[in-house]
């Protein structure tokens, strides 16, 4: 199987705001300048794997594992100053469903802004238009600002926005980092369950992040568990979850 | 290329929509605010600009090109701070947030241009000379988006960059002769040094007194709009890869 990504020694380290020391002047000065003192922190240590073309990966692990830090690296929103990813085909990292929304602007204009963002011309946000009004069931709420809807009607719209700039976009990897719905009623939670499925069981590599151990099972034939920033172990889904679900029980 | 400046349209678009979402009189008020402006300085001429040929439109033309600088950079500097969210949760060039904001001022900046159209043609000016003012804008544009992407970079590191550039538009709009005459001596006579002088100088010598500008003046702001545009998008290109990281 021909690689798509290949994960090579990688660690990342971040520098976040720490205690600060309780001598005085130290208060003072830091009071004065409004900077603490900063602590390293290594969210990633030392990770290897490859995914293959048209692979579907999961990602599991306690919340501050590294998932998201690894996808957002390999996606290249991180810089990599330790270790090597390689990445061969056009990519698309989505970990919020809301991304870029206003709350203020009206339905219409947030198809239209959002779409956007993910790089379509008007020209081509109107054609996908009516796909993703008539996807969410809000053809009588174009013209409501985002803000008079519902939090459903809100999950539901997003969605749609999202998953048909996707389905246009048709990139090769797709990172999804807690972004399956789990949102709406039955209905509806049924028909973004088969749209997801479409756009995963295509030929495409994907890689998924979620607390959802359910979901990881139904959609990925390889399983990857991460814990302290370190990789614990990979393999069938089914293993690696009953082995993490021990491990957290313990 | 084209794909920034697409993000950046649909960018600017929602931005404008979004500010005048709500107001009663909406984009009205991209015709209003400097029409107050300028009626404030036009109440007090005997004090400022008793001596000055056409001041209502040497008025109009410093205050609309200051404004226009002051605007942009204002918005820029937090330009990628504001959107932190976005950056460390998209894939997206990170200049969208840079040139967004200024189209976005470019819009309004179209109704300061149509008052100043009106004014000439209220004063029974030529308005033809107003053509020229499209070459000076792209210059003028130049600078401002190299300033722009310099404050934005650079203010994601340095927070304290807000508080020192109000302190310094502010000087800048004292020491620039919008509102006096540029004949007028100063104290600290920054104005050779001083790119907006030098717009706001070149515009309203072409628009109101119909005079070639100095030729020594224009090679000089050309110079530096496009060593300051270089320098500011070298840097922005330079520190944007830990943008995500350190906001």
């Amino acid at each position: 199987m021909t690689n798509v990504i290949e994960v090579q020694n990688l660690s990342k380290q971040f520098k976040i705001d720490g205690p600060v020391k309780k001598f005085f002047l130290s208060r003072f000065t830091n009071v004065i300048s409004g900077v603490g003192h900063k602590r390293k922190l290594l969210p990633l240590r030392d990770i290897n794997f490859e995914v293959g073309i048209g692979e579907k990966l999961g990602f599991i692990g306690r919340n501050g594992a590294g998932k998201s830090t690894l996808l957002k690296l390999i996606s290249g929103i991180y810089q990599t100053k330790t270790g090597k990813i390689i990445v061969n085909g056009s990519l698309i990292y989505l970990s919020n469903l809301s991304n870029g929304l206003k709350q203020r602007l009206s339905v219409k204009d947030n198809i239209f802004l959002v779409g956007g963002i993910f790089g379509l011309s008007t020209k081509e946000i109107k054609k996908l238009y009516n796909r993703i009004v008539e996807f969410s069931d809000l053809e009588k709420f174009v013209d409501s600002k985002f803000y008079q809807l519902s939090s459903g009607m809100q999950q539901r719209i997003s969605f749609s926005i999202t998953m048909h700039c996707l389905e246009f976009l048709n990139p090769d990897i797709m990172l999804l980092d807690e972004v399956l719905p789990e949102f709406g009623d039955e209905e509806f939670k049924n028909k973004s369950n088969k749209k997801i499925q479409e756009l995963i069981s295509g030929g495409k590599t994907v890689i998924i992040v979620s607390h959802n151990l359910n979901t990881i099972q139904k959609f990925c034939s390889r399983v990857l568990w991460l814990n302290g920033g370190q990789l614990m172990k990979q393999g069938n889904p089914k293993e690696i979850i009953d082995e993490y679900l021990k491990f957290i029980e313990e | 290329m084209k794909k920034i400046l697409q993000i950046s349209m649909a960018m600017a678009k929602a931005e404008f929509i979004l500010k005048n979402e709500g107001n009663y009189l909406g984009v009205l008020w991209y015709v209003l605010e400097p029409l107050f402006l300028l009626s404030i300085f036009l109440l007090v001429k005997k004090i400022t600009g008793a001596d000055i040929e056409h001041y209502p439109l040497y008025l109009v033309i410093g205050l609309t090109m200051f404004n226009f600088f002051r605007k942009v950079t204002d918005s820029t500097i937090t330009a990628i701070i504001n959107n932190h969210y976005l950056l460390s949760n998209l894939i997206i060039p990170k200049e969208v947030f840079v040139l967004s904001t200024f189209l976005r001022v470019v819009y309004s900046h179209i109704f300061e241009i149509v008052i100043m159209l009106s004014f000439l043609l209220f004063f029974h000016m030529p308005i033809w000379y107003l053509l020229f003012y499209i070459p000076i804008f792209i210059v003028f544009s130049i600078f401002i988006l190299g300033v722009s992407f310099f404050l934005s970079s650079i203010s994601v590191y340095i927070n304290d960059l807000g508080n020192l550039w109000g302190v310094f538009s502010r000087v800048l709009w004292l020491a620039t002769p919008i509102f006096y005459s540029s004949k007028l001596e100063l104290p600290l006579n920054i104005n050779l040094i001083n790119p907006l002088y030098h717009f706001i100088t070149i515009s309203r010598d072409i628009i109101i007194y119909h005079q070639a500008p100095d030729l020594k003046m224009v090679t000089i702001v050309s110079i530096e709009s496009i060593i300051i545009f270089l320098l500011g998008f070298f840097i922005f290109q330079k520190v944007k890869p830990a943008f995500a990281e350190n906001l």
